[in-house]
């Protein structure tokens, strides 16, 4: 009977069956008892537990794991189009890049900038409005009169503009 | 061209209390004179506003994603022996100026101080008397400033080389033939020693000699 199948249908019974074993093998377990009540768990005496109690025995779940990578690599694809085949994009590109402070090495922002604008605050939307600004009422607070430095030079060797 | 010679650790190491030894105030290098700073203190208690604004532009801000500072602006007006002027922070020509907000305020301070010494710190091109970030510098009292500017701060340090940026060839419009360029600038850490009390320090040895 298989072999009165056509070819594609017997591809597609391979692909199965091979994604069934990829998952047998990736750790698919079927419903214990202790996954409703951890009770019922078995005790593991002389080691750690090596799977966390409840859930999925990976230390993060593989299903979603994998979709977020593909979104993520989706987004890779679209940001790629996008920035690289209009002029339009490869401007948005360059903001973007200059949002992130690739651009300006010698522009040393102050730690309320650095954090905003650094990689765990990676937040477009807020950039691209009114970055919340540095209160200094506290430091006038401590020291109501602060100083403030500045170096300057005479004479940079520029020409000088007409 | 310019060699980048301090930074704020330097700075808070020539003002730490453990009192380490001076660094060169000066260099010549190829024509170049670099000083190591001007150091503002700012009336934080009489001008409350303006004091923010100044430490936000010194420290260096961002609105719209434009990032703002002292950083890399000129002094655009010299006045010789009168006044210096600075703190143009968008067209830096002495054309522009900006704040936080974006908008000109109006200083919150309740008192107005005169200009009755050199060396005072003074906001300036006022506009319906409101300000941005421009300032100038006093180099003698200038009463005739005290209607229109208003005062937040004074020179603590740099008073030599303040007068020798007011020297430098100036156009007929006063704008400075040489760049005078602010390479860096924050906001220092520790703030310097006050200076010893003449009469203070008169009082205290006829007190001592008393007992």
């Amino acid at each position: 009977m298989f072999r009165a199948l056509t070819r594609s249908k017997r591809a597609l019974c391979y692909a199965g069956a091979a994604t069934l074993a990829m998952g047998l093998a990736a750790g698919f377990r079927g419903a214990r008892a202790e996954d409703t009540d951890p009770s019922k768990a078995p005790v593991r005496r002389g080691i750690a537990p090596q799977t966390p109690p409840t859930g999925t025995p990976f230390l993060v779940d593989p299903v979603a794991w994998t979709n977020e990578f593909l979104e993520n690599r989706i987004d890779d694809v679209k940001w790629m189009f996008r920035t690289r085949f209009t002029e339009e994009g490869r401007r948005e590109r360059e903001e973007i890049l200059k949002i992130k402070g690739n651009i300006r090495p010698d522009i040393r922002l102050n730690d309320h900038y650095r954090r905003v604008y650094s990689d765990e605050f990676n937040d477009f939307e807020l950039l691209s409005q009114d970055v919340p600004q540095f209160d200094y009422t506290p430091l006038l607070l401590s020291n109501n009169r602060p100083e403030i430095y500045l170096d300057v030079t005479i004479g940079d060797g520029k020409p000088q503009r007409t | 061209m310019y060699r980048h010679v301090c930074s704020r650790a330097t700075h808070d190491m020539l003002s730490s209390p453990a009192g380490l030894p001076l660094l060169p105030t000066h260099d010549i290098l190829l024509g170049i004179s670099i000083h190591l700073g001007l150091v503002f203190r700012l009336y934080g208690d009489v001008q409350p506003q303006a004091a923010k604004e100044f430490l936000a532009a010194a420290d260096g801000f961002i609105r719209r994603n434009i990032y703002y500072s002292f950083r890399h602006t000129f002094f655009h007006r010299v006045v010789a022996d009168v006044s210096v002027h600075g703190g143009d922070l968008t067209a830096r020509d002495g054309t522009g100026g900006t704040t936080v907000a974006g908008a000109p305020y109006k200083p919150d301070g309740k008192v107005r101080l005169r200009h009755d010494q050199p060396f005072l710190l003074s906001l300036d091109a006022p506009r319906r008397g409101k300000y941005t970030s421009r300032f100038l510098v006093t180099l003698k009292p200038a009463p005739e400033l005290d209607d229109d500017h208003v005062v937040i701060g004074e020179l603590v340090s740099g008073h030599e080389f303040l007068r020798e940026m007011s020297k430098v060839p100036v156009d007929e419009f006063f704008k400075p033939q040489v760049n005078i360029t602010i390479v860096d600038c924050g906001i220092k850490t520790f703030s310097s020693k006050p200076k010893p009390d003449p009469a203070a320090s008169a009082d205290k040895p006829a007190a001592e000699s008393k007992a």
